[in-house]
C-alpha cells in the first residue's frame, strides 16, 4: 500500500496540533505549504547528513589532465577509488590545508592518489591529485541531499523506509510548528527527539580508527607508487 | 538535530454550556445560541415536549384555544368547526390510548363562516363564550346549548372580557365596542358603548384588559397603545389615562399575552421596527435587547406571528413565533432569557396557541387541527425527534492570540435512559460562520452514570466557538464546562 506525500503532510499537521485530526481537514492551502515546508525539512537534513540513513555508490570517469569535478547533491563524502582494469585502488583524503596548502608540481598527470572535496551550491567538488593520466573508472561512497518532493501524490516508500518517513513525519510536525510559531505538543517532541537520536546512529560515519606502522609504507597508493610503478607493485 | 521548540503554557478558559441566545447584532459579536433548551438552576434542561392527544381535523389549521373556568370545558376552533373538550382528555395518552378518539371528548358545538384565520375567544359571566373571527363574532352558550352568529355594524378584533362587557376593537375606524353587560349577543351602537382611540390617527387592533390592575384596558392600535378604566360613568364607562398612553402598537393580536401581572406582545411603532414590550400598566419596557431587535428587523414578515404565555414548573415562558420566518423564541421570565424553540428541521415550533386545562397545558398547531398536550414529561415532538442544540460562546484570548485548543469538557447526566442519546460535536474557527465535521459520541447507556463530557484537539486558532447536537429522545441536562487552550510560554 502506498504512502503518499499528502499522507504524510496530513498527518504531520495532526501531529503538530495545529489542525485538529477528527475536527478539521487540513485544506489546499495548508497541503501546498506543508509540502514546501517538507522540502525545507529535507533540506535541512542535507546541511550534515547526520539523519540521513543512506550511503549511495556514485561512479564516474576521470577525465585525463582534469583536476575538479562537480558530483551533484553530495553532502558528505566517505570513500574514493578507482579502478585499474579489475583492480580497486584506494585514495587518500586530504584536508583543505594540505591539499591546497602543501608544495606540488600542478602539472603531472599519473595515477590519481589523493582527492579533497568542496561543498557547492547543489553538490560539491571534487579535486584530485595528481591530474589522471588516463579515463580511469572512479566509485565515490557517501551520502547525498534528499530529493525534493513535488508531486503530493509520489509514494514515499518507493524511495524511504518506513522508519525514515515517520522520522519526516516528526520532523514536518515542527517544522509547520514552527511556521505557525506553536510549540510542539509534548508527545509529539518526546518522540521526534527520540527518533532524531536512533537516527543518528543507522548510518553513522565509518570512524573506525586506522593504526599505521612507522616501518610500513601503509596500505594506500602514494606519490612514489604513483609516479614509479604507475600502480603496479614488485 | 537537538533543536528546542518553545514551550506550552497551558490555560484554562469558561466555556458557558449553560447559556441562552445571545443574539449578537452581527455572528462575530455573538453567535451564541439554545435550541430546545432553558436554564434551570444553573443547568441545561431540555424545554418540554409534546404530544398529539387528539386527532380532530389533520387536515384544517388549529385556530384559536380557550379554557372555559366557568364551564370546565376547553374549547377549540379547528378550521371552521368550533368544538367543545371535556377533561377526560387529561387521561388521552395515560389510561387512554392515543388516537381517533376525538368522539365523546370532543363535540363539534358550532360552525363559522370562515374556515382560516386567527380567532379570539373569551367568556363572561352569563355561560356565554364570544368566538372573533375579524368578521363576526360568534356566542356559544353552553347553559343554553347554543351556537349563534351576532349581527354586528363593525369589523370585530381580538375580543376580551372585563366588568361584564365584551370589548371588542372596529378593524375598520379607530373605535373599540363594548357589549351590552352580560350579553355577548348585543352590540349597541351608541355612545355609552362605543369608545375611540384619540392619541394618534389610527386603527384600533385589540382591546386588553391588564392582569393584576382592576379595571385598567389597553386599546391597542398599530402604532400606539392607550391605557383606559372602567370607572363606571354612564355617558361611556371608561375614561382614558390622560397621563401617559405607549407610543407603541401591536404588530399581530395573535401575539398579546397576559401574564398575572402584566401584557407582552410584539410591538411597533410608525419610527421603528418591531419591538418585544411587555407592561405591567404603566410605561412599557423591551424585553428584547440590541441583538434581538436587529433580528427582528431583519423578519420577512413580522405580521405572520404568533404569540402566548405559559408556565412550566416554575418558569414563566412566551412563546413568540414567525411562521413565514421559520422561527420560534421562547423568553423566559425568571431568567430574563432568550432560547430558540423548533421542530425537527430547526424551523418554527408548531404551537399556535397554548392553554391550560385539567391540570395540563394544551396547544392548538400551526400544522395541522389536532390538540397536543405540552409537558416536560415529554422529550420528543410527539415521538419525534426534538433538536437540541448548544452553540457555546466564542473562545478567544484577552489578546486574540492563537492557541491550540488542547482539551473541552463539562459535566451531563448520563446513564439515565435506555434510549441510545449521542452528542455530536464540531467546532467554528471563524466565530460561527461556519463549522467543521461533526464528531459523534455516546452518551453513557443505564447504568453507567459517568458524568462528564471530554474531547480532545481542536487545533489553532485564536477563536472558537463549540457546537453541540444532542440526539435522542431521552433528557439531558448539562452544566457548564471549560476549555483547555495551550499557547506559546511568554
Amino acid at each position: 500500500m502506498p504512502f503518499t506525500a499528502r499522507e504524510l503532510i496530513v498527518k504531520a499537521y495532526y501531529l503538530s496540533g495545529i489542525v485538529s485530526r477528527k475536527f478539521q481537514t487540513v485544506t489546499g492551502d495548508q497541503l501546498t505549504d506543508g509540502l514546501s515546508l517538507l522540502n525545507e525539512a529535507l533540506a535541512t537534513e542535507g546541511i550534515d547528513g547526520q539523519l540521513i540513513p543512506y550511503y549511495q555508490e556514485y561512479t564516474f570517469t576521470a577525465v585525463p589532465g582534469q583536476e575538479v569535478y562537480f558530483i551533484p547533491g553530495l553532502i558528505e563524502p566517505e570513500t574514493l577509488t578507482f579502478n585499474i582494469g579489475d583492480v580497486r585502488y584506494s585514495m587518500q583524503y586530504r584536508q583543505r590545508r594540505k591539499y591546497f596548502g602543501t608544495s606540488r608540481a600542478d602539472n603531472i598527470r599519473s595515477l590519481p592518489y589523493e582527492w579533497h572535496i568542496e561543498r557547492k551550491l547543489n553538490g560539491a567538488d571534487l579535486y584530485m591529485f595528481f591530474l589522471p593520466n588516463v579515463d580511469y573508472p572512479l566509485k565515490l561512497w557517501g551520502k547525498f541531499k534528499l530529493d525534493d518532493i513535488t508531486d503530493l501524490c509520489e509514494d514515499l516508500l518507493l524511495k524511504y523506509d518506513r522508519y525514515f518517513i515517520k522520522y519526516l513525519t516528526y520532523a514536518l510536525a515542527r517544522e509547520i510548528a514552527d511556521e505557525w510559531g506553536m510549540p510542539l505538543p509534548t508527545e509529539t517532541k518526546e518522540e521526534l527527539a527520540r527518533l532524531e537520536e536512533t537516527l543518528t546512529y543507522v548510518s553513522p560515519m565509518d570512524l573506525t580508527t586506522k593504526k599505521r606502522s612507522t616501518f610500513r609504507s601503509g596500505d594506500v597508493i602514494n606519490y612514489g607508487y604513483a609516479n614509479l610503478g604507475t600502480g603496479w607493485l614488485p | 538535530m537537538g533543536r528546542t521548540t518553545p514551550n506550552l503554557q497551558l490555560q484554562r478558559l469558561p466555556l458557558n454550556i449553560v447559556g441562552s441566545n445571545k443574539f449578537g447584532r452581527y455572528a462575530k459579536i455573538s453567535f451564541e445560541k439554545s435550541y430546545n433548551f432553558f436554564i434551570s438552576d444553573g443547568w441545561m434542561v431540555p424545554t418540554p415536549g409534546h404530544l398529539k392527544v387528539l386527532n380532530i381535523d389533520p387536515l384544517s389549521e388549529g385556530r384559536g384555544v380557550f379554557t372555559s373556568t366557568r364551564g370546565n370545558f376547553m374549547l377549540a376552533v379547528i378550521g371552521s368547526g368550533v368544538y367543545a373538550i371535556r377533561d377526560e382528555i387529561q387521561k388521552v395518552g395515560r389510561t387512554i390510548p392515543v388516537g381517533d378518539i376525538t368522539e365523546g371528548i370532543a363535540t363539534l358545538i358550532g360552525t363559522l363562516d370562515t374556515f382560516s384565520g386567527d380567532v379570539f375567544i373569551d367568556e363572561n359571566d352569563a355561560e356565554q363564550i364570544a368566538i372573533c373571527d375579524k368578521k363576526d363574532i360568534y356566542i356559544y352558550n353552553y347553559d343554553a346549548a347554543t351556537f349563534q352568529k351576532v349581527t354586528l355594524d363593525f369589523l370585530p378584533g381580538y375580543v376580551t372580557f372585563q366588568d361584564g362587557y365584551f370589548i371588542a376593537p372596529d378593524l375598520d375606524r379607530n373605535q373599540w365596542r363594548l357589549s351590552q353587560i352580560n350579553e355577548g349577543t348585543v352590540w349597541p351602537a351608541g355612545s355609552q358603548n362605543v369608545g375611540e382611540l384619540e392619541s394618534k390617527p389610527d386603527k384600533c387592533r385589540a382591546c386588553v384588559r391588564v392582569p393584576g390592575k382592576g379595571n385598567q384596558l389597553f386599546v391597542m392600535g398599530s402604532t400606539v397603545t392607550e391605557s383606559w378604566n372602567d370607572i363606571g360613568y354612564k355617558l361611556f364607562p371608561y375614561y382614558r389615562t390622560n397621563s401617559f398612553n405607549i407610543d407603541y402598537g401591536c404588530v399581530n393580536q395573535s401575539t398579546i399575552a397576559a401574564g398575572d401581572k402584566f401584557v407582552i406582545w410584539l410591538a411597533r411603532n410608525e419610527q421603528s421596527a418591531p419591538v418585544i414590550m411587555y407592561s405591567e400598566g404603566g410605561q412599557p419596557r423591551p424585553i428584547s435587547t440590541d441583538g434581538i431587535n436587529f433580528a427582528l428587523k431583519q423578519l420577512e414578515d413580522p405580521e405572520d406571528s404568533y404569540g402566548f404565555i405559559y408556565e412550566n414548573e416554575g418558569h414563566l415562558f412566551y412563546q413568540l413565533t414567525f411562521r413565514k420566518d421559520k422561527v420560534t423564541y421562547l423568553y423566559d421570565f425568571n431568567t430574563n432569557k432568550f432560547f430558540f424553540l423548533s421542530d425537527e428541521k430547526l424551523e418554527n415550533h408548531i404551537a399556535k396557541k397554548v392553554t391550560f386545562f385539567a391540570n395540563d397545558y394544551y396547544f392548538i398547531s400551526l400544522i395541522d387541527g389536532n390538540i397536543y398536550r405540552l409537558s416536560s414529561d415529554f422529550t420528543t415532538a410527539d415521538g419525534g425527534h426534538v433538536p437540541r442544540l448548544r452553540i457555546t460562546n466564542t473562545v478567544r484570548l484577552p489578546d486574540s492570540d492563537l492557541f491550540i485548543g488542547k482539551r473541552m469538557g463539562f459535566t451531563i447526566e448520563q446513564g439515565d435512559s435506555k434510549n441510545l442519546n449521542r452528542i455530536d460535536l464540531s467546532i467554528s474557527n471563524n466565530g460561527g460562520i461556519t463549522f467543521g465535521n461533526f464528531v459523534k459520541h455516546d452518551i453513557q447507556a443505564l447504568p453507567n452514570r459517568e458524568n462528564k463530557f471530554t474531547e480532545y484537539d481542536f487545533g489553532i486558532s485564536n477563536e472558537m466557538t463549540f457546537q453541540l447536537r444532542f440526539w435522542g429522545d431521552g433528557r439531558f441536562l448539562c452544566k457548564d464546562g471549560y476549555v483547555d487552550v495551550a499557547k506559546k510560554a511568554s
